[in-house]
């Protein structure tokens, strides 16, 4: 049982000692949580399972100088915001040429106006600079509360209120007009 | 304020998550890395190969070109080598500049064109002036 219950910290010690079968735990323990923000952030099934790929290419290159000096959570996220980040800069205009298109979820949610409203918010989102950006999708997708995302962001509690309230601010103007 | 508009765009965003297979995913996901590492062996394989080949086009020019300077092309003597009327040549002067690679084309050529008198009283001449020549 003990066997079954090993921390990501114990994981990842053995994958640094060259076992490839904890990095696969690693990610079966993960894959549902990064999936989940990814198909929030995208409203598309197959670019959440790209991006999700993505990310854990890149943990299997860096887990490998992981210093332990923080969750490997705390880790994932920072990771999950910056490729998220990157995802909503680049497709920036696919936003802009695609408006007449209804998003695809990926859930069984078929109301049209909600699928408007919610790539409306991401597209809105991902004008935000880049700071704001981060603690919005935490804030918005994850639900992480503000003491979590300042350790994530290596910034103040205060400081990611601030972005926060200054980034609901431009939301409102760019949503609402 | 903030606060309902906030819980606005978390309502909008509370979906019902579909959920992924962890298993078929890890082996995607080490197909990916596969292919990924097999494209990146592919890019250096190929820049070491540019390298090697243009390593080998500069050393092989500076070579060719250093062994190349002193070489006489057909076609440097070619407007003397067509000129039939080969009595009305400066002999002695085709024989300093072109040496004997002159006079064995010019006899194949005459040999060649069945002027078998001509040949015989060119080879003579030839054997004259080299004659004249060695002493």
């Amino acid at each position: 049982m003990a066997e079954c219950m090993k921390t990501d910290h114990e994981l990842i010690r053995e994958f640094q000692k060259g076992n490839d079968a904890s990095f696969d735990e690693l990610v079966q323990r993960h894959v549902q949580l990064v999936f989940g923000f990814f198909v929030k952030i995208t409203r598309d099934r197959m670019a959440a399972e790209d991006l999700a790929q993505d990310l854990f290419i890149k943990l299997y290159k860096y887990l490998k100088n992981f210093r332990f000096e923080a969750a490997f959570t705390t880790y994932l996220y920072r990771v999950q915001t910056n490729t998220a980040n990157s995802w909503l800069s680049r497709n920036k205009w696919k936003h802009l040429l695609h408006l007449d298109q209804v998003a695809e979820s990926g859930a069984p949610d078929t109301s049209v106006e909600k699928d408007w409203r919610r790539k409306e918010l991401w597209n809105a989102v991902g004008k935000l600079p880049k700071k704001q950006r981060s603690v919005v999708m935490m804030r918005i997708a994850q639900e992480l509360p503000y003491k979590d995302i300042s350790e994530i962001l290596g910034i103040s509690e205060g400081s990611a209120k601030v972005n926060f309230h200054h980034a609901m601010n431009t939301l409102k103007e760019l949503i609402n007009g | 304020m903030d606060n309902s508009f906030e819980q606005e765009l978390t309502q909008l965003n509370q979906l019902d998550i579909p959920s992924i297979d962890g298993v078929l995913f890890t082996h995607k996901l080490h197909s990916s890395m596969k292919k990924q590492i097999a494209t990146q062996r592919q890019m250096v394989t190929t820049l070491a190969a540019s390298i090697f080949i243009l390593f080998l086009g500069i050393a092989t020019f500076y070579q060719l070109d250093s062994t190349m300077g002193h070489n006489t092309y057909y076609a440097e003597i070619e407007s003397t080598y067509f000129d039939m009327d080969f009595w009305a040549n400066d002999l002695d002067e085709l024989l300093q500049e072109n040496g004997d690679f002159y006079y064995e084309h010019l006899t194949i050529l005459l040999l060649d064109e069945n002027i078998v008198w001509d040949s015989i009283n060119f080879l003579d001449e030839m054997n004259y002036l080299t004659t004249i020549k060695d002493i």
